[in-house]
């Protein structure tokens, strides 16, 4: 599973991404980092940290440097604002 | 996709409700969805116009790193964090997009499923029917005969009417004689309803292979769209066989603009390839006008992108293309409207937020700022995020100020070293598998 993902994420990195041009608000990329996760965590915690990763990925977060944690911590999904 | 399809029906169901036309509800829905999303086009017109402002501290961190990529591209980010502007879009709403396109096609593909009032059970049974009743038809033919041919043939050797329909259930389940249809027939423990089917219209199966009404292709596949055929074609004389709501439902429904079936795949032998080939244009006009205004603003990152920009301009009008000629025609004419919306969107963004309006918003922002005397929201947050990236804000801040100190890295143990020099051993293996396109494992080491 983790591998399927791994690779649709590769196909989208190749053919789907050039066509829109980069756009992410973080580095390492939404698609980078989704390949990272599920490298590192396997596919159930690769999805929940990959979804996560896309919903702060939004018009009112400021970005920034974001790499995949070592380790899941309930600290991670908390919302940050001050 | 169901999940998200249902949903999308019912907003469909709410503008088939007020216009009464598939193609207009279509076109109700686009703004609909598209107006929910304005706030986020408005909030990213506003950040990527205010980037202008930071091109000078861009360059500075691009000389000053200027062979290390990573780490230039980190600083880069951490001082739109800072400076609380972003010029990238975010990933989330093009995910959005893409999503409501994927889940509109089983919205496209089943009006009557997800937007008509018809009975779910009774739409499943008339879908198994047609294309059962296709299975079988065509088998019929190509054993050179008909149905009708067929029944004579056994009221001919001295069954009654009654009889003949016995005989004939009998043979299409025959898996020797007629294997296909014994085989659809079987997966379906409705065989009556294809029966009936046929008792109302011996000849329906000339009906059902006339490749002037129904394609070949969608009626396996998506039977649902071939309903309308019953209602609209010969008078309207077979629309019998369907179960009484599908059939009311399909007869009410209109699921045509400007005479277009909208279930139809667009081909090149006719006008249907109107849509696709002008959901094209208008993708290369709205690519084309907003790259035109990314260039204005600012001409320095359109510069940067040089082949991206190529790639962006010409692939998707030719990805749309393929949307256009693999799906029904509702779901290019979808696409036709988004464009639309998007470039409408786009110049009027443009014309509002002028650099030099913008330099008006940036210098009320300031006075705002010195009014209160403590740090904007935005600053909070992106101090916040530096926490959680795992650095001290009151280093960040200094470092930010001065950082000339970068130049040479620390002194580093024997270890670090160590630890540094596999992952970089790592990261040159990774960058070859995804050269190579092979699978990376990072525990092989």
């Amino acid at each position: 599973m983790s591998k399927l993902a791994q690779l649709l994420i590769r196909f989208y990195q190749r053919f789907i991404s050039p066509l829109f041009g980069p756009r992410c608000k973080y580095y390492p990329s939404c698609s980078a980092y989704a390949l990272e996760a599920y490298r590192k965590h396997g596919f159930f915690k690769g999805t929940l940290l990959t979804v996560w990763r896309l919903l702060r990925c939004n018009p009112w977060s400021l970005g920034g440097v974001d790499y995949v944690p070592d380790k899941l911590t309930t600290e991670y999904f908390k919302i940050r604002k001050k | 996709m169901g999940i998200i399809a249902t949903p999308l029906g019912w907003i469909m169901k709410g503008c088939y409700f007020v216009c009464k036309n598939y193609g207009i509800a279509l076109l109700l829905f686009t703004i609909l969805t598209r107006l929910i999303v304005f706030p986020l086009n408005v909030k990213q017109q506003k950040s990527t116009a205010r980037m202008t402002m930071l091109q000078p501290e861009l360059e500075k961190i691009k000389k000053k790193y200027a062979k290390n990529q990573q780490k230039m591209q980190e600083e880069q980010m951490n001082l739109y964090a800072k400076a609380g502007v972003n010029p990238m879009a975010s990933c989330l709403p093009m995910v959005i997009t893409m999503v409501i396109l994927f889940a509109l096609i089983p919205v496209i593909y089943g009006p009557l499923t997800y937007v008509s009032n018809a009975d779910k059970e009774e739409l499943t049974d008339s879908n198994n029917m047609i294309s059962n009743l296709y299975v079988v038809s065509a088998e019929v033919k190509s054993k050179d005969t008909t149905i009708e041919k067929l029944i004579e043939k056994f009221e001919k050797d001295g069954a009654t009417e009654d009889e003949a329909y016995d005989k004939l259930e009998k043979l299409f389940t025959d898996k020797d004689k007629y294997p296909k249809s014994a085989k659809a027939l079987s997966n379906d423990n409705k065989i009556s309803n294809v029966m009936d089917a046929i008792k109302a219209h011996n000849d329906i199966d000339t009906f059902i292979l006339n490749e002037n009404y129904f394609s070949t292709n969608l009626i396996q596949s998506r039977p649902e769209l071939m309903t309308f055929v019953f209602t609209e074609k010969e008078g309207g004389q077979y629309a019998d066989v369907l179960p009484t709501s599908v059939k009311a439902a399909a007869e009410d429904f209109n699921y045509s603009i400007f005479g277009l079936f909208l279930g139809k795949i667009p081909t090149m032998k006719d006008l249907s390839c109107i849509i696709p080939i002008v959901s094209a244009l208008l993708q290369l006009i709205v690519t084309f006008v907003s790259q035109h205004f990314a260039k204005k603003n600012n001409p320095d990152a359109a510069n940067m992108g040089g082949m991206g920009m190529k790639i962006m301009l010409y692939g998707m009008p030719i990805f749309s293309l393929w949307i256009g000629f693999s799906y029904p025609a509702g779901l290019g004419l979808y696409w036709c409207y988004s464009s639309l919306f998007a470039l409408g969107q786009t110049i009027v963004l443009n014309k509002i937020y002028t650099p030099e309006h913008v330099a008006e918003l940036v210098q009320k922002d300031i006075a705002k700022q010195k009014k209160k005397g403590k740090p904007t929201l935005m600053e909070k947050m992106a101090e916040a995020q530096m926490i959680q990236a795992g650095k001290d804000p009151a280093e960040i801040r200094k470092s930010l100020s001065d950082d000339e100190d970068y130049d040479e890295p620390k002194k580093k143990t024997k270890t670090e070293l160590k630890d540094e020099q596999r992952r970089r051993l790592n990261e040159a293996r990774k960058r070859m598998a995804e050269k190579y396109g092979d699978e990376y494992d990072d525990s092989q080491d």
